[in-house]
């Protein structure tokens, strides 16, 4: 058992709201590449408990307790920062392809389209010339 | 009849729409459309989930409950900060058009992720105690905030108008920004007005 003081226990409270903060922002990250965050927005959740229990264990003088909540606070908060850096590579690489496959599509589209028209034009031009 | 080449022009016009209207879903991924509007919203709810029955007249020694209540639609993922301020009725709430927040400290504060669309609401209970009065005058030293006891050291003069001892309790919105890596004020807040009793 080691005796711990408050300034022990501030820096880690301190150390795992920032890396709540730092979690967040990959979450972020990881939304706007368009994948579902309602996992990692559910994880940041129980970070967050975890942190307040710290914060409020601090403020009653409960040094080791707060140490300990501090730290699973971080350590469910560097979880999330590395599931949002494997999610993220997930959500660019399926946007990549849905944009390809989109795109394809739509090249594919129009060829078809633009060769229907062509055609239906090549049989007006004839009735039209024929009519003359 | 027309001349063979406005009938040409038209097909080439209906090929050209077409084309712009199939190549609409991989152009439109690539252009970014911010929301119409964006917003977040803050209230407090009474001890029965409605709008009623919110404590008014308290005293210490008595535990009240309310519910406080957080929506996201600011088209993303929010990290809010709700703090619980507590005023006597000389400070000034904050201001409402200006951005700043009551520079009274924070008692309580609830930190809340929420995606876009979803709705948070906790309760909030609280209790007075160390209250005295004498002289027009009130003060309360200590206040219980979901089970933790801050010191709060308030006073207020009686109000001749009111025939009150008025407080505030403070609850305001904050958001965590992340370029600057702090939490700002969101520029939304609520308060209850409380009228302390001396004696039930």
């Amino acid at each position: 058992m080691f005796a711990v003081n408050s300034d022990q226990a501030a820096e880690a409270v301190s150390n795992s709201d920032y890396a709540l903060r730092r979690a967040f922002a990959s979450v972020l990250e990881v939304e706007n590449a368009g994948a579902d965050v309602s996992a990692l927005i559910a994880k940041l959740t129980e970070a967050s408990r975890e942190l307040t229990a710290g914060v409020e264990a601090l403020n009653s003088g409960n040094y080791s307790a707060s140490i300990d909540h501090a730290n699973e606070s971080l350590n469910q908060s560097n979880n999330v920062s590395a599931d949002a850096i494997t999610l993220k590579k997930d959500a660019l690489l399926n946007a990549s392809n849905n944009w390809w496959t989109t795109l394809s599509l739509s090249m594919v589209g129009s060829a078809m389209f633009l060769g229907l028209l062509f055609t239906i034009w090549s049989v007006f031009k004839r009735f039209y010339k024929n009519r003359l | 009849m027309w001349q063979l080449c406005t009938y040409k022009r038209i097909f080439v016009f209906i090929g050209f729409i077409a084309v712009l209207l199939i190549f609409v879903p991989p152009i439109e991924s690539l252009i970014y459309v911010p929301c119409s509007e964006s917003f977040s919203e803050i209230g407090l709810i009474g001890p029965e989930h409605t709008t009623s029955g919110y404590p008014y007249h308290v005293s210490q020694g008595v535990e009240y409950s309310i519910y406080v209540d957080v929506g996201n639609h600011m088209g993303r993922s929010m990290y809010y900060r709700v703090l619980v301020k507590f005023q006597n009725s000389s400070e000034s709430l904050p201001g409402a058009s200006e951005g700043d927040p009551s520079s009274s400290p924070a008692l309580y504060s609830y930190d809340i992720f929420l995606k876009d669309g979803q709705v948070w609401e906790d309760s909030l209970t609280f209790s007075f105690a160390n209250a005295t009065f004498g002289q027009n005058m009130s003060l309360i030293d200590r206040m219980n905030i979901n089970g933790s006891w801050k010191d709060v050291g308030k006073n207020t003069a009686f109000d001749n108008a009111t025939g009150e001892y008025r407080y505030n309790l403070l609850v305001e919105l904050w958001i965590y920004d992340v370029p600057s890596d702090t939490f700002v004020y969101h520029n939304r807040y609520v308060s209850l007005h409380l009228d302390m009793m001396q004696s039930m």
